[in-house]
């Protein structure tokens, strides 16, 4: 094992055994449950790497496997340096306690010893923010304060690779601010490495690198973070909105791509695109209409309307098509989905994802690795040199 | 974690080995410390009298021993006043069972930190035994007074009670072991255990004395290890006493079975934090 890898899981399995019989894909009667099946990757030295999936998928069963709480079924794992396993925060506190002996005893669960807790006794507390409470019992600490405390712990002592179970998301602004702050410092200065399981691909995207998807216990996909996330959320978006009901319900109106006058639904950022958007005569009186442009997190993107000079709001009360021409090089990698706003004088009306967008970034950026270029535009800025 | 001499940790469905996993406690011997300690600062947090808890119950149930037997009574047991050969028995017997109650339940109640966070379970039990040298140092300061009261004169046989501590600690290890193993998945120990353990102070000479029973079935308490170290107990503080023989039979059967049911403990604690 070369020492670039700091995790080298091959053939991973798990079953657990279930107290009472399911059935399982093949309809047999069945007690066991695999919850990995079969598992194989590397995760190098300082690289981030998330883990999605739907619930039950193995994600916790993964990390715990990692974090040598709970057993394989068959394969092995090579694990390079000291891990954190943050699959809860503050599982080792009593609540009997105060903070302070909190922090010596959830220090010394995870292995360190008294004289390296001290040490750090007083960067942990300034960075829990819960100095005034440090003497007080945790059972009366708010979730917050527990929490905060929990997580200083973890940061402050010197692990070389962190396994986190969603408890990113936990604590208030400007906490979560200190924390990635804090995790920014340890990637990028401090040549550690992280396994992420996290439901904010926002926070994903940001963080890691690379992305693991897991389901049913198979691994589905290890790749980049932007493509595993776009892909999952394509399955997850069709599924949940309905586009085939959605359609039926507007089937007054339609909006397509056209790319090199040919019909598409993906494209690449350096090409031309053509959004055409056709309406039949609408029930009621439609007089105003926007698109929304929203990114596979459902966040908006931006939206746009035609001005009244060019489009006159009694055009749609018959049938018309509109055409638009989007410029190249505006969005970046990943999938965009187009809603339909309308107002009807009297209702709003939301079409919701009417049309997808694949678009593909083929260009010649400076930056190599392309996953740099985050969020969801990409525009061309003319550069030169003085 | 554990490391071997590259700094890279394996994992593997294999079990350790006995070796490896004697190794692990030893690596992580800080943490039977802690817990101990954790143990018993729980115990007294928030509490007005402290430690002073862990001499009034002791205190109180000598009084009522000292007065119900010695005094009502007024009976002598095996050439020695009431009350110091009942807190002399009691002191082995209530070692042992503060063992295997605390051990027993001490997989449950870290059920959480199991799991979330790694560690040797044997640690948890093995911490409980440090706890319970604390009670038992301070029922030893019960003891004390009650002999200078009485005159009592401590035997040199006192140098020996690290054996018969060891040997004590081991009898009790033996059911935390085994219910431990067992229990995660049959959770009706829960429930026998402690049955028999109210029973068995019935046959074993903590209140009353051997000869109680006829001499014809006198060995029936050779068959209860713990008779013969509460025996021994004795004998390492009383001039007077007698060896007991079985002792010996004792110790060469504990500690073996306490060996074999550590291995098999070793070897079911993987599926702890699956079941917990």
């Amino acid at each position: 094992m070369s020492s670039e890898v700091a995790i080298k899981v091959e053939n991973l399995s798990k079953k657990y055994f279930l107290q009472h019989a399911v059935k399982n894909e093949q309809g047999n009667e069945t007690k066991e449950l695999l919850a990995l099946n079969n598992i194989s990757f590397e995760v190098k030295n300082r690289e981030s790497v998330g883990i999605i999936g739907p619930n039950g998928s193995g994600k916790s069963t993964l990390l715990k496997i990692l974090a040598g709480v709970t057993k394989p079924t068959s394969g092995r794992v090579e694990i390079r340096g000291r891990v954190a396993s943050i699959l809860d925060i503050g599982a080792g506190f009593h609540p009997d306690l105060s903070g302070r002996e909190n922090v010596f005893l959830n220090g010394q669960i995870l292995g360190f010893s008294k004289k390296e807790i001290e040490r750090k006794f007083d960067e942990i507390i300034a960075f829990s923010g819960i100095e005034k409470f440090i003497d007080e019992p945790v059972k009366n600490y708010s979730n917050g304060m527990y929490l905060r405390l929990a997580f200083s712990i973890m940061a402050h002592l010197d692990f070389d690779l962190y396994l986190f179970d969603e408890v990113m998301s936990v604590g208030d602004a400007e906490f979560r601010n200190k924390v990635n702050i804090l995790f920014n410092d340890f990637k990028w200065k401090q040549n550690k490495t992280f396994l992420i399981i996290s439901h904010n691909y926002r926070d994903l995207i940001f963080s890691c690198e690379k992305t693991i998807e897991l389901k049913y216990g198979n691994l589905i996909a290890y790749e980049k973070t932007e493509t595993v996330i776009n892909r999952y959320e394509e399955l997850y978006t069709n599924k949940e909105d309905n586009p085939e009901a959605y359609k039926k319900l507007f089937k007054f109106l339609k909006l397509t791509f056209y790319t090199d006058d040919k019909e598409t639904t993906s494209i690449l950022n350096t090409n031309k695109l053509i959004l055409k958007l056709e309406g039949e005569k609408i029930p009621g009186k439609l007089c105003e209409l926007a698109i929304v442009v929203k990114d596979v997190l459902n966040n908006i993107i931006f939206s746009f309307a035609p001005s009244q000079s060019e489009i006159k709001s009694k055009m749609l009360n018959d049938n018309f098509v509109m055409v638009c021409e989007i410029p190249k090089h505006l969005f970046n990698d990943g999938l965009f989905l187009f809603s339909i706003v309308g107002f009807d004088e009297e209702v709003l009306f939301i079409y919701n994802n009417a049309s997808q967008l694949k678009v593909e970034c083929k260009d010649d950026l400076l930056v190599k690795n392309i996953s740099q270029i985050k969020g969801a535009i990409r525009p061309f800025f003319k550069w030169r040199v003085e | 974690m554990e490391k071997n001499d590259s700094g890279v940790k394996i994992i593997s469905a294999k079990p350790d080995s006995l070796f490896e996993y004697c190794r692990k406690i030893w690596n992580y011997r800080a943490l039977i410390f802690v817990f101990a300690k954790r143990d018993l600062k729980v115990k007294y947090a928030q509490t007005i009298l402290g430690l002073g808890w862990t001499i009034l119950q002791p205190l109180t149930a000598l009084v009522v021993f000292t007065f119900f037997f010695g005094y009502i009574m007024n009976s002598n047991a095996a050439g020695l006043p009431f009350s110091i050969y009942v807190l002399s028995g009691l002191l082995g017997w209530n070692f042992f069972t503060y063992i295997v109650f605390q051990g027993m339940s001490s997989i449950q109640e870290s059920g959480i930190i199991i799991k979330k966070i790694y560690f040797p379970k044997a640690v948890l039990p093995l911490s409980k035994v440090l706890v319970a040298c604390v009670e038992l140092a301070i029922s030893f300061l019960l003891l004390i007074p009650l002999l200078l009261w009485h005159g009592q004169i401590v035997s040199w046989h006192i140098i020996f009670i690290p054996m018969v501590l060891l040997l004590n600690s081991m009898m009790a290890l033996f059911l935390v072991f085994i219910t431990g193993s067992l229990a995660y998945r049959i959770k009706d120990l829960y429930h026998l255990v402690p049955f028999l353990l109210y029973f068995g102070i019935w046959i074993t000479p903590v209140f009353f004395t051997k000869d109680i029973l006829p001499s014809e079935i006198n060995f029936i308490w050779f068959l209860n290890p713990m008779a013969a170290i509460v025996e021994a107990w004795r004998w390492c503080l009383f001039p007077a006493w007698n060896f007991n023989p079985g002792f010996f039979p004792a110790l060469f059967i504990i500690i073996p079975l306490t060996i074999t049911v550590f291995i098999f403990y070793k070897k079911s604690e993987n599926q702890f934090s699956d079941f917990a």
